[in-house]
């Protein structure tokens, strides 16, 4: 990331590793759970059924995901994805609470 | 870090690269591969070219396949019966906890010593295995996982960072250095990019119920997984057949068998009995599993199940556009789209030249990274950079060159490994487990250049050599497999030689940048 200086700071290092396990770690934790909300909810819709809701939110979760590791690196403050993140996951866990 | 959208989408796509393009590389090249793998086992499996099974009378093999196996097999629950496909070979008797017992498909007589010679090995299959768990179970198949999400995010970011997509097309510039490796990676992942999306896409859904298991078992429990299928699929459960049952003789297969084939238009490869000598007994007749007719894409497995006392026919399956569709078959679909199940042998050598593409795409990015620092470090690491950079550098080649050395070595352990050894399947895949650790070695200890060189030659001399190899450890030899028209096993080696030549023109380009020229 940093091409013209010599040398990077530890704070970066740390930076770039903690976006490193949250982009692996926490995205897969995000995805597991966004498409579990999605195949509880999706039967709500007329016409798809349970099983097709599983399906549907299964084979749509590795777009979730690469979407998700590009926000990681592309976010501007490494925090502000934290913060983000660990909320989403409060919120999708209690709405899979709710729906289940 | 830096500003802008692209280039952190960079910088992301350079590491993303980087780290999964290592094993990436030797997943690619492996799958590449294991689209031959059929041919590759019957070449590994060295059997003696056997006369062609059209000359027999098919009805007296049937029969003497069935005394075979009533002799042989009396108490077991299933029996298999192998026919020969399009490049001849015997008849395969198996069944459950025996076989293969290997029949002369022209008189039915049990093969014996010489003539029943195969191989012990894995074959082909080694690379498909290898290709989605790396002979690393569980911890290797979900670093294949990792690996291809890594794929993924680096093709998004690859297309963003993307200025002319277009013009990659034609821009090639050839002996400019760093410029002209750039231009490669480019136009080959330019040129198989909508496959490349496709074949990662299709490999990680492949597996989605292990991938992502969470969705099923949230709405079906952690056992879930047949009412799922069969909810996907709206059907109720086949009714299962009692087992057991009083002793009841076979209708006769010689008549089963060319009934099943005018009732699925299409030649037997397989007849699976179940139950066999009970009331209860089953009959199936399989078609080809590699249908070149089917007019869809997704269960393209033609078959007829008979009773297999009264002969009577239960259920008749083919591959047709007018059947009912349910969403059972996306799977099925995606499958078929990873495992080219579909397009006969000219789809087979399209995914093969795609994934030759997509291991060159993935080569001359991780090429790039170092040509790049080589001629100004970025210091990324520090004080360590220097070192850093000499390990990517032997990675690259253990990556890129070891992997190939690895893959033509494992055909030649095949052939020097003793026949009669009994876990030789095992010693051929250590072989190339090993192989492919001391090609790094071998890396990480010579000047890296040197490294590129003298693998690349290795893998070259060890593919233009197999022929030669074949023909000294077995007398089997190119013309002798074209002469009876066994194009599969002769393709084997022509695609070797064909990989030989390609990795001298690779070793030769390196020794000229090793000596200075540009």
């Amino acid at each position: 990331m940093s091409a013209k200086t010599t040398g990077v700071s530890a704070r970066y290092r740390w930076e770039v590793a903690g976006r490193f396990v949250l982009a692996g770690v926490g995205g897969y934790g995000l995805t597991a759970l966004l498409s579990t909300v999605l195949a509880l909810a999706l039967p709500w819709l007329p016409g798809v059924s349970r099983a097709e809701g599983v399906l549907i939110a299964s084979l749509l979760s590795f777009t979730f995901y690469t979407l998700y590791v590009l926000w990681v690196f592309a976010a501007g403050k490494a925090w502000r994805v934290w913060w983000a993140t660990v909320l989403a996951c409060a919120l999708l866990y209690g709405a899979q609470v709710l729906l289940s | 870090m830096k500003d802008g959208f692209r280039q952190q989408m960079s910088w992301l796509h350079t590491w993303c690269g980087l780290t999964a393009g290592w094993v990436l590389c030797a997943i690619f090249l492996t799958g590449t591969l294991a689209v031959f793998r059929q041919p590759i086992t019957q070449w590994m499996e060295a059997r003696p070219v056997v006369q062609d099974a059209a000359a027999g009378d098919r009805a007296a093999v049937l029969r003497a396949a069935t005394a075979h196996l009533e002799a042989n097999a009396g108490k077991a629950r299933f029996w298999r019966i192998e026919l020969p496909g399009e490049n001849g070979g015997p008849v395969l008797l198996v069944w459950q906890g025996g076989g293969p017992v290997a029949l002369n498909p022209v008189t039915g007589a049990p093969l014996t010593g010489e003539e029943a010679a195969s191989r012990k090995t894995e074959g082909g299959r080694h690379f498909m295995s290898f290709h989605y768990m790396l002979q690393a179970d569980t911890p290797g198949y979900w670093l294949v996982g990792w690996a291809s999400m890594c794929m993924l995010v680096a093709l998004v970011t690859g297309v963003v960072v993307h200025k002319r997509i277009f013009k990659d097309f034609f821009t090639f510039r050839p002996g400019k250095g760093q410029r002209s490796w750039l231009d490669a990676h480019n136009a080959t992942a330019v040129l198989a990019l909508p496959f490349l999306f496709m074949i990662v896409y299709t490999g990680l859904t492949f597996f989605y119920t292990s991938y992502m298991p969470w969705p099923l078992q949230a709405v079906y429990g952690t056992d879930g997984y047949q009412r799922y299928q069969l909810e996907l699929d709206g059907k109720e459960p086949a009714a299962r057949r009692p087992r057991g049952g009083v002793p009841a003789a076979m209708h006769d297969l010689a008549l089963l068998v060319p009934q099943a084939e005018s009732l699925m238009a299409r030649p037997a490869r397989r007849v699976l009995v179940e139950q066999p000598g009970r009331a209860g007994m089953v009959v199936r007749v399989f078609g080809p599993a590699d249908d070149h007719r089917a007019e869809t894409i997704a269960n393209t497995l033609s078959s007829v199940a008979f009773d297999g006392v009264t002969g009577a026919v239960i259920e008749v399956k083919t591959p047709k556009l007018d059947q009912p569709t349910t969403s059972a078959d996306v799977h099925e679909v995606l499958k078929a789209l990873h495992l080219v199940r579909f397009g006969g042998w000219n789809m087979k050598w399209l995914y093969f030249i795609s994934g030759l593409l997509g291991t060159a795409m993935m080569a001359t990015g991780t090429i790039l990274f170092c040509v790049k620092r080589r001629k100004k470090s970025e210091q990324e690491f520090g004080r360590a950079t220097a070192a850093v950079y000499r390990v990517i550098e032997a990675f690259n080649v253990a990556a890129i060159a070891g992997i190939a050395v690895a893959c033509i070595g494992y055909f030649y352990a095949n052939r020097l490994l003793p026949v009669e050894w009994s876990d030789r399947a095992l010693w051929e895949i250590r072989a190339f487990l090993w192989l492919w650790l001391a090609t790094l070695l071998h890396a990480l200890v010579r000047p890296f250049m040197r490294a590129w060189v003298e693998q690349l030659a290795a893998g070259a001399v060890l593919c233009l050599l197999l022929p030669l190899l074949n023909y000294l450890t077995t007398g089997q030899h190119l013309f002798a497999y074209a002469a009876a028209g066994d194009w599969q096993r002769a393709g084997v080696e022509l695609v070797a030689l064909g990989f030989g030549v390609m990795l001298a023109v690779m070793a030769r380009r390196a020794r000229q940048v090793q000596k200075g020229k540009p």
